[in-house]
């Protein structure tokens, strides 16, 4: 469904797989600075999500350079073409079989070539030919007997079909672009294949950012998801043994992210631990490239000036109520620190609707350690409003990227105590190069899911002013020195001149 | 970053399979209920008529109007019949009780007009010269009827057969009171006895619905909504009752075999008195397939969609569907066994019988015809509750409309063939519907397990 098209050339397309301008967060932030920053470039986005009732509406206004915004669902059944008995070729998924050993078995080899060209997707295998032909069922039962037996089926039968549909869906999004320059992917994934596709189909060159690794955060997803359930008694499963249907879903996003490092003409991370993942699980060495996230300092000034002379007692967690932020170890904590200081607030500032259920649990944990008056949740909040009045901002998320409020909290002045995740150790003792290192520490990092050390944490900055001080001109230094939006923009800036005047593919 | 977040969990709830309920009572109020009642009402009309009244003639154009009040309703209330019971099936599983009771009065409404308008082309074409009593109560007593088959649809539905045999039995209690008294008045006062039957009969059914509902709305056609039905129930709903009545209006209207009986109405008595006596023999296996489908075919059928539906391994799901697939041969040649037997004792002793009846034995050939042709409408009755069982709306609607054109075509062509052919046509029409029933339904479940994951 197209929503924008100002019937203008695109210069730069960016997929984006969940996020802008649908949902709020650090990658639609990112989107959404991009193209306000580059505005001598015009912008298209394509938006691909799981269903349309899982999304509301519009979150951003829409920039004068973006001329092009279309939306597309994977998992709608609407959209998919209506059961008939059907036969299918045999051929074919002599075929299907090989890809899915090759999903099986895919360390280390190439990925397979048909699997890049979306005529694959219209010809030999049609949509309808995966979901309804008996071949089709044949060769779920076959591979049901062979690899999960003793999984129940309908879930098994449901894990496949989820799986693949989507493709299909992603594969018909190449055929009705307009005519592009550029692709940027700021993930692996559905969008790093959508990209794939339309490098190989249009010939264009394909850049590819990662902001956490998209294979590795799928994989917590589906490891602590509920919605497979192992039936089978404990003593028969092995120790450590993944079940084969998350196995399943693991190994499809392995795949599809090889895919999109074999394609991408330039791979961008954040950070340079995020540069060593990329490499270790396949990325091409020459085609990494760390360009840090930038944040406009001049938006934070205002906010620098507003503090009060003392620390407030208030510790903010800026980031959406879900599990991957695991806002329970933030409650945990403050419920240790309350212990101290009674008075102390933990704000948890950021959108709660993603994920209802969790919502709820972290309500009730809320009311479980009578923390009623010390716990608040403020929703969706302007950050350089919100950030003079907490004495410190932190993260207690168990996998992160390169987390913008970081950089937002220093521009701010605000020390940060944070989980070792992503990039978070590098910003936060300063890791890019010695001069970074030497401006001090701006924060405290302490390990996963661990509410005492990050209690401590807090009473120390909470209490110690001089502490506190010496963190904060560390924290300002740093991100004007190193990760100013400007940088960031340039660097893009530089990368999409290069690749959009062709001549330049890899 | 938020990439799809990944709520399986929804998308799977989404899906029909999951859902998989489809015990759907409709099969039973479609094939046997009307059917008993129809057959039994005729022959109860005729044992009244001819106690009340000394006048043969009269006798004989009362069980005519009958008849052809019977098949007219149902013929036109068939289309809502299968609809509106599986609207209301489906309510239920939704837990929309409160639409029950709305949609029933529409449901009421729209077949009880339909009944009055061609109730109402049939008057003023076809009984010019009848009384205008008599073709008012005649107007009124298929109204009352077309509205009747929806009542006994929705308390078939609803497993209520009891209070419909109680009904019933107040209702033609009635009219063996009021026939009688009435029957001075000759064809005019039966009927309006008749009616007064019907009368109580409905108004007890609708009271008993109105009692057990209740709902803020009075009236909602709901059921007509396309979203929450399926037409081919309507197709196949129509064409089924077209299909059993169509041989008897072939031979009604035939110059060759039917006679004038009052003002449109038409009979004919050579096959008539066979063929209804041919179909009071099929009811010991109707009764038995009801029962084994009822009590020992619905739980294995449950049983298989319950390991689909509760995640059983593969093995397992293989396991109960062969045993379904067992059940349904099982059942199919039950029925045929004891229909089987049913043919052969009414063969051994159908001469006593025609006898005991005053029936001439010159009957006798096109009564066997029409008594295999009546067993195996049974087995087609039989196939077709397994079609909707199964949810297979497609193969009902080709299995109907071929046994109806089959149907209408052969009568023809046996009536055109001469006496020694009668019945033949009723009898290969049956034979075709039913060898292609079998193999529509043996096509399903050899195919049983790709078309319930594959096809949803």
């Amino acid at each position: 469904m197209v929503l924008v098209d100002k019937k203008k050339e695109i210069d730069i397309l960016i997929i984006a797989e969940g996020t802008y301008p649908f949902v709020r967060g650090g990658v639609s932030s990112w989107i959404r600075d991009l193209i306000n920053g580059l505005s001598e470039f015009n912008f298209g986005v394509v938006f691909v999500g799981s269903r349309k009732e899982d999304y509301g509406d519009i979150k951003y206004p829409i920039p004068e350079n973006l001329v092009y915004l279309s939306v597309h669902y994977l998992f709608d059944s609407s959209s998919r073409p209506p059961p008939r008995i059907l036969e299918g070729d045999k051929k074919h998924f002599e075929k299907v079989r090989k890809l899915h050993h090759w999903f099986k078995n895919n360390i280390g080899k190439a990925f397979p070539k048909e699997l890049h060209k979306k005529e694959f997707y219209e010809k030999e295998i049609t949509e309808e030919e995966f979901l309804y032909s008996k071949r089709a069922w044949e060769f779920i039962e076959d591979n049901y007997l062979l690899f999960a037996r003793d999984t129940p089926f309908i879930d098994y039968f449901w894990t496949i079909r989820n799986v693949h549909a989507p493709i299909w869906r992603v594969a018909s999004i190449v055929k009705d672009l307009k005519p592009i320059k550029l692709v940027h992917s700021p993930s692996t994934g559905y969008a790093g294949f959508l990209a794939s596709l339309i490098k190989n189909d249009r010939k264009v060159p394909f850049l590819l950012t990662e902001h956490g690794i998209y294979t590795r955060e799928r994989k917590i997803d589906i490891l602590s998801a509920d919605w497979i359930q192992d039936r089978r008694l404990s003593f028969q499963r092995k120790k450590g043994e993944v079940e084969h249907l998350k196995e399943i879903w693991i190994n499809f996003f392995i795949g599809l992210g090889k895919l999109a490092y074999e394609t991408a003409d330039k791979i961008i991370s954040l950070f340079d631990d995020a540069r060593k993942i990329q490499i270790s699980l396949g990325a091409p060495p020459e085609k990494t490239l760390v360009i840090p996230n930038g944040v406009r300092i001049e938006n934070y000034l205002e906010a620098r000036k507003k503090r009060g002379k003392n620390i407030p007692k208030v510790i903010g967690l800026i980031g959406r109520v879900v599990p991957i932020k695991d806002i329970k170890t933030f409650i945990k904590a403050i419920r240790i620190v309350a212990n101290k200081i009674p008075e102390v607030e933990g704000w948890i500032i950021g959108p709660t609707e993603e994920d209802p259920s969790y919502y709820e649990e972290c309500k009730k944990l809320v009311y479980a350690l009578n923390l009623k008056r010390n716990v608040k949740f403020l929703g969706f909040q302007k950050i350089p409003e919100v950030l003079p009045k907490v004495g410190l901002t932190t993260l207690t998320s168990i996998s992160e990227g390169m987390p913008l409020v970081v950089l937002e909290s220093f521009a701010g002045g605000v020390p940060v105590v944070s989980t070792d995740v992503g990039s978070c150790h590098q910003l936060i003792y300063g890791g890019l190069c010695e001069e970074d290192k030497a401006l001090g520490k701006a924060g405290e990092v302490t390990p996963v899911a661990n509410p005492s050390a990050l209690a401590d944490a807090y009473i120390k900055y909470l209490t110690d002013e001089d502490l506190w001080e010496s963190s904060h001109k560390a924290a300002i230094e740093r991100v004007e020195k190193f990760y100013s939006f400007e940088a960031f923009i340039d660097s893009y800036r530089k990368l999409y001149s290069r690749y959009s005047n062709g001549g330049n593919i890899v | 970053m938020a990439g799809i977040s990944f709520e399986l969990k929804r998308i799977l709830e989404d899906n029909k399979l999951t859902s998989l309920f489809l015990s759907f009572t409709y099969s039973i109020s479609l094939s046997a209920g009307p059917w008993i009642i129809s057959i039994l009402a005729i022959i109860f009309a005729g044992i009244i008529a001819s106690k009340s009244s000394n006048n043969p003639e009269v006798v004989r154009q009362y069980q005519v109007v009958i008849t052809y009040i019977t098949a007219i309703s149902l013929i036109v209330s068939g289309p809502l019949q299968l609809l509106f019971s599986r609207y209301i099936s489906d309510r239920l599983f939704e837990k929309e009780v409160w639409r029950v009771l709305p949609n029933f009065i529409g449901a009421l409404t729209v077949s009880m007009a339909l009944g009055f308008l061609v109730g109402l082309l049939i008057v003023l074409f076809g009984m010019k010269k009848l009384p205008p009593t008599f073709a008012l109560l005649f107007l009124f007593s298929l109204t009352l009827s077309s509205g009747f088959w929806i009542v006994n649809v929705l308390l078939t539905s609803l497993k209520s057969y009891k209070y419909i045999l109680f009904a019933f039995f107040i209702g033609f209690g009635s009219m063996m009171i009021t026939a009688p008294i009435f029957s001075k008045a000759g064809i005019t006062g039966l009927l309006f006895s008749f009616f007064v039957g019907m009368g109580i009969a409905f108004s007890l059914l609708v009271g008993y619905i109105f009692y057990s509902y209740t709902s803020s709305k009075l009236i909602e056609f709901d059921f007509l909504n396309l979203k929450k039905i399926y037409l081919s129930l309507a197709v196949s709903g129509l064409f089924y009752n077209l299909g059993i009545w169509i041989d008897k209006f072939v031979f009604w209207f035939s110059p060759l075999t039917g006679q004038q009986v009052i003002g449109p109405f038409k009979a004919s008595p050579v096959y008539d008195i066979p063929i209804f006596l041919a179909y009071l023999s099929i009811a010991p296996g109707m009764g038995i397939f009801f029962l084994k489908l009822e009590a020992e075919f619905a739980e294995y059928y449950d049983r298989y969609y319950s390991a689909v539906r509760e995640g059983a391994t593969l093995e397992r799901i293989y396991e109960m569907g062969y045993e379904l697939v067992m059940a349904v041969r099982g059942l199919i040649q039950e029925v045929f066994r004891i229909q089987g037997m049913a043919v052969i004792i009414v063969l051994l002793t159908e001469k006593e019988v025609f006898k005991w009846f005053n029936l001439s034995p010159l009957y006798l050939p096109l009564f066997n015809i029409l008594l295999l042709g009546t067993s195996l409408q049974l087995l087609v009755m039989c196939i077709l509750a397994l079609l909707f069982y199964f949810d297979l709306r497609k193969e009902a609607v080709y299995l109907t409309i071929s046994f109806a054109i089959l149907n209408f075509l052969l009568s023809i062509i046996s009536i055109k063939l001469g006496p020694y052919f009668y019945g033949y046509g009723f009898f290969l029409s049956l034979l075709i519907t039913f060898l292609f029933g079998t193999y529509l339904l043996r096509r399903f479940l050899y195919e049983l397990h790709y078309r319930t994951f594959m096809l949803i």
